[in-house]
């Protein structure tokens, strides 16, 4: 309920006549709200650490790119299978990597690190790019709001609080509670009988699904997608940072921490202190996680 | 089907690249093995220490010499790293994270003192090759791959022949039993951590040596080199050589017989192949 309160009150910016620069800065806000959000879901639930996070974004991204730019289906259209396409990848590579037992913490982190740069070699190297990027400055846009911009707002106003209400509903739910079991102790959640390997398979699936629409929505509003850009390293990693620096035992901290961080990247990069700011990015990240090791929010996570 | 001489060529460039992948990966392997900390900022290190030994030698200083001036502070920067990590008592991944925001402001530095600019080392060593049978042997690569091959030798006979490699191996395995058992753990790990940021700055002269340098260049390295270190086996100083070369070796002949662009796709499918098929020995 409070969700949807929240969601019509934010829904009325594109009315009100903004310079589209605050739907756009928003609407940036609102994109890594979903990345992080999705990626805590998994990881931060369930301590499996992904940095293969932007493989799956990048699914979505090239799934609306190819069905949009070059086969010609109607954005919206698209955003489905933006979705399946990743949590079909996900199930498929959790199937395999969640029946090793070997392969947790660090070695889950790699592992999906090398899924990232498996999934991009193949797709700068098929017809799904082929190399020189993909134009979708050409797809319509659908008309929901009176500009553009204030469409890609609403259209990831409403994924970004469907997210988070997501978050909120699997941290509150026995699913959630078997998620923090896994993270606490594998071995002991298993014998108490939580199905460890389906909510693995499941979280996975639903941190996959989000991330992928993110990739859709965002495909069309750069309107130019390249290999290097969509699968860059630094994706998973701001993900990662964004979720650690909000709390990930808290649903809204990888929320809480997207907007931090992007408020500070943004405010950083457009002064004429870029690269001072890249470093003051750095030396506050080290700052939150040696002594707030549990996020911001941490102090409110009751799990 | 390329010609012999082609691909013996590549293979033999793959050898050399493999060296480089196994020097970045030693210091890394050691940190992740017998201390569990994943140091990103390592390949930071590795490219301020190529920066530094670029400035030196367009100062008219011998590039290898530089690493006597490089490679003592560095040692002084791991060791204080390793100090704050283990008094805030980090946990592995939390490393990771920690030295991601050093890897960002080493990065930032090296953007701010030496902008981003590509830049090539010009030395004495560069122009020289020899001519074995068909192939070309470049002298700066050759170094890299000999320098490689000493440095884990010497790490690995180290490791396992002298009291202090086995007094690390034993602090390593359990902590609270070798401190027990004398083993002074705490300034060893100190000694370990600065010894892995001086390879970094050794690694950072051969790369200066064969490439052109530039902040961004960074992140290029960290995947196809956190594959060999998992390929080689945690905390083994012969992994990552091994691993890197034959990664460099697959991926320059990917190359040669089929497009660049899917190099990638060797090392990567090898390291997840690795993951999966032989998980015990990690």
């Amino acid at each position: 309920m409070r969700f949807i309160v929240v969601a019509l009150a934010m829904g009325v910016v594109p009315f009100l006549g903004l310079p589209a620069f605050y739907e756009s800065f928003l609407y940036l806000i609102f994109h890594w709200v979903v990345l992080a959000t999705s990626w805590n879901i998994l990881s931060g639930y369930s301590g499996y650490f992904s940095f293969g996070h932007a493989a799956f974004f990048g699914c979505g991204v090239y799934t609306t790119a190819v069905l949009a730019g070059k086969l010609g289906w109607p954005f919206l259209w698209t955003l489905p299978l933006a979705g399946a396409l990743p949590a079909v990848l996900g199930v498929a590579l959790g199937a395999v990597i969640f029946r090793v037992r070997a392969l947790r913490g660090e070695l889950f982190a790699v592992l999906t690190l090398a899924v990232t740069f498996v999934v991009a070699t193949i797709v700068l190297n098929t017809p799904i790019d082929g190399g020189p990027g993909v134009y979708l400055s050409a797809v319509a846009i659908p008309q929901l709001a009176p500009s553009p911009s204030g469409t890609f707002y609403l259209l990831s106003l409403a994924l970004a609080v469907s997210t988070v209400w997501l978050a909120y509903a699997v941290h509150q739910s026995r699913f959630g509670t078997g998620l923090f079991a896994i993270h606490d102790d594998e071995e002991v959640a298993e014998v108490m009988g939580v199905p460890t390997y389906r909510f693995k398979l499941a979280a996975f699936a639903l941190s996959c699904a989000l991330a992928g629409l993110a990739g859709g929505i965002h495909g069309v509003f750069v309107s130019y997608v390249t290999v290097a850009e969509t699968f860059s390293g630094s994706t998973a990693l701001y993900v990662i940072l964004m979720a650690a620096l909000g709390g990930t035992r808290h649903w809204l901290g990888p929320a809480v921490g997207a907007a931090a961080v992007t408020t500070l990247l943004y405010a950083f990069t457009t002064s004429d202190f870029a690269v001072a700011g890249r470093a003051a990015v750095g030396l506050i990240f080290i700052l939150v996680i040696l002594f707030l090791p549990q996020g911001i929010l941490g102090g409110f996570a009751r799990r | 089907m390329p010609s012999w001489t082609l691909l013996g060529q590549s293979a033999l460039s793959g050898v050399f690249i493999g060296a480089l992948y196994g020097l970045l990966g030693l210091g890394l392997t050691l940190c992740w093995g017998l201390l569990r900390q994943i140091n990103l900022a390592h390949f930071a290190l590795v490219f301020l220490g190529a920066y530094l030994s670029y400035q030196l030698a367009a100062a008219g200083v011998d590039p290898l010499l530089t690493l006597a001036a490089i490679a003592p502070p560095f040692f002084v920067f791991g060791a204080l790293l390793h100090w704050l990590l283990a008094r805030f008592k980090v946990n592995p991944l939390n490393t990771l994270l920690v030295t991601f925001g050093f890897m960002v402001m080493i990065e930032s530095l090296i953007q701010w003192i030496w902008s981003a600019d590509f830049r090539r080392l010009e030395s004495h060593y560069a122009g020289i090759k020899w001519k074995v049978g068909a192939l070309f042997v470049p002298l700066p690569e050759l170094l890299t791959l000999a320098i490689a091959v000493g440095l884990a030798l010497c790490i690995w006979a180290i490791l396992r022949f002298t009291d202090l490699g086995r007094a690390m191996r034993a602090a390593a395995e359990d902590a609270p039993i070798a401190a027990a058992f004398g083993v002074n753990e705490k300034l060893l790990a100190l000694l370990l951590s600065g010894f892995c940021a001086a390879l970094a700055a050794v690694a950072g002269a051969c790369l200066a040596l064969s490439h052109t340098l530039a902040p961004s260049q960074i992140y290029a390295w960290i995947g196809v080199v956190f594959a060999a270190v998992m390929i080689g086996g945690l905390g083994n100083p012969l992994g990552p050589l091994t691993a890197g070369i034959v990664i460099g070796v697959s991926e320059a002949l990917t190359m040669a017989v089929t497009a660049p662009a899917w190099a990638p796709l060797v090392s990567f499918s090898l390291l997840i192949g690795a993951l999966l098929l032989r998980p015990e020995k990690f």
